[in-house]
């Protein structure tokens, strides 16, 4: 209920700004000053089983063996203001699910933009956190081939935006432009990142490097084994203090280092990003994750294959015997542990139809393997004993206005 | 039925088009402009021309034909791909996209009274041309 509610302010506020749009442009703003524009995308989705829960993300709602609009649909609607020419604000509001949905959650970005001089470009306020080739546009379907961007890849950072600063560099050099970025939150949550990209009208190339605090307590599973293993290591199981202060995840951070990959030239495009995730956070082992796409185009659709794969490197930690009475705490450790590892690899074929210059249909059919004890990246109502395959079927349509 | 529509949309001929002419004001001080800085500029990487003075990039309408053509020709990609591309620098506030106009006499007229401004029109239209600048042309 309260999730319908904020869907439905989100969308009372898309409307309340596009209406201010109408009237301040009726009032002799011009259009250059003061532009309104959107994206859609209406996706149905049928996907999952039993025991793993589909999400595009780690912050989406599952889907258990089931079909949905609510995993991929979303209506996003963007004001941009221009008083001076190096001057500039942007407010973008997203409207689709999340398992924690709020209107503070639905302001995509709202920020100021200071152009110091032809190189140098300053923004602060909630910006998009650049840590992908499509980081600050996953949501915009209409950019790119796939029903989603790839899951492997992108589900397992689920934070979009983040509240602080950006400063860029650029430089037009002989063949394209060159790019120099670095990021910093402003909040008690520390988050940082540099990005070098260099882009020509065929190819694009990106180099990321981000250190992101985890923040809060962790998830409520955590929450609530901490303070019993605390309580069995006074008890008497002794390594249960150990295991306590290895779950606490206040202060720790996640390190991740990316490199990306595109060409788009006459009917073909490729693209691949990998990424190497670290942490000093001991439940979560080293993870390498990517994705190698090939499309091609026979006008006006592009047909396109995807592989996309994510491993935890090392074994499951096995949590150690307990003493008489402790059996029932050390399972749930256990099955804690043999929850935080994603070990899967995914094939895709689809199509992505340009209907008109802004309307895309895409269809795409994943085939997943998520090996055993390597479904962080599903929803999991139990441990996953055995190997497992999931097929992923996608219908989208995109709009942009 | 989807593959029915499929079929239908691609076995639609493209019409045929003759070169793409670069305009800008009489009184602009621009008198040529290389390919690379009018992709640049149209790809939202420049924002003046090559001598620093203030340019208004002006587009054609959102699916006008010459400016299907344009881009075709320009950096080889369709309608579709120059508004994902440009979906993508907008929706990440990177870049504005040019002004649209509705065609290619819009594009004129809005040379002729525009110092700053920057546009393109079809050769085989035979818009008048002759109170602005040609400065390049795309084929």
């Amino acid at each position: 209920m309260t999730n319908r509610n904020s869907l439905k302010s989100t969308l009372f506020l898309l409307l309340i700004a596009f209406i201010s749009s109408k009237v301040l442009a009726s009032t002799g703003i011009e259009e250059n000053d003061f532009k309104i524009s959107g994206f859609s995308t209406l996706g149905i989705v049928n996907a999952g089983n039993s025991t793993l829960g589909y999400r595009r993300d780690v912050s989406r709602e599952a889907v258990f063996d089931d079909t949905t609009f609510k995993s991929d649909s979303l209506l996003a609607l963007q004001l941009d203001i221009k008083p001076q020419s190096s001057l500039s604000s942007a407010i973008q509001l997203v409207a689709r699910d999340r398992s924690d949905n709020s209107i503070e959650d639905s302001l995509e970005w709202a920020y100021a933009k200071c152009r110091l001089n032809r190189n140098w470009v300053a923004r602060t306020g909630r910006l998009g956190l650049d840590i992908f080739m499509l980081s600050e546009y996953r949501n915009l379907g209409f950019s790119y081939l796939w029903a989603r961007p790839p899951v492997e890849l992108y589900a397992p950072m689920g934070i979009e935006h983040f509240d602080g600063v950006d400063l860029s560099y650029s430089k037009i050099l002989d063949e394209g432009e060159i790019r120099l970025k670095a990021f910093s939150s402003l909040k008690d949550e520390q988050l940082f990142g540099v990005s070098l990209s260099f882009e020509t009208a065929k190819a694009r190339f990106r180099l990321g490097a981000t250190s992101i605090d985890f923040g809060g307590e962790g998830s409520k599973v955590i929450a609530l084994l901490k303070p019993a293993l605390q309580s069995a290591g006074v008890l008497g199981w002794a390594d249960a203090s150990r295991y306590a202060r290895e779950l606490d995840i206040e202060g720790k951070h996640i390190r991740r280092y990316s490199a990306g990959v595109s060409y788009d030239h006459n009917r073909w495009r490729f693209q691949s990003e990998l990424a190497y995730i670290e942490s000093d956070y001991k439940p979560f082992s080293p993870l390498w994750n990517g994705y190698f796409n090939i499309g091609y185009r026979v006008d006006p659709v592009t047909f396109f294959i995807l592989f996309g794969y994510a491993k935890n490197v090392g074994d499951i930690e096995n949590a150690s015997a307990a003493p008489p009475g402790f059996e029932a705490l050390q399972g749930s450790l256990q099955s804690l542990l043999n929850r935080v590892r994603a070990d899967q690899k995914t094939a895709s074929f689809g199509l992505k139809w340009d209907v008109r210059y802004d309307t895309s249909v895409k269809l795409q059919a994943d085939h997943t393997w998520v090996e055993q004890y390597g479904g962080v990246l599903w929803q999991q109502k139990q441990d996953l004993v055995n190997d497992t395959e999931l097929d992923t079927i996608s219908l989208n349509i995109n709009f942009v206005f | 039925m989807l593959f029915c529509l499929l079929s239908i949309a691609i076995s639609v001929p493209a019409r045929g088009y003759g070169d793409i002419l670069i305009v800008v004001n009489q009184e602009s001080s621009i008198y040529n402009i290389s390919e690379r800085e009018l992709i640049d500029l149209y790809m939202g990487r420049r924002f003046e021309f090559s001598n620093g003075e203030t340019v208004l990039k002006l587009d054609q309408g959102k699916d006008s034909d010459t400016k299907r053509l344009f881009y075709q020709l320009l950096i080889g990609k369709t309608l579709s791909e120059v508004t994902a591309y440009w979906a993508r620098l907008l929706f990440t506030g990177r870049s504005t996209p040019p002004y649209g106009l509705g065609d290619d006499a819009s594009i004129v007229n809005m040379v002729m009274g525009n110092k700053s401004a920057l546009g393109y029109v079809n050769e085989e239209l035979d818009i008048d041309v002759s109170k602005v600048k040609v400065v390049g042309r795309v084929h």
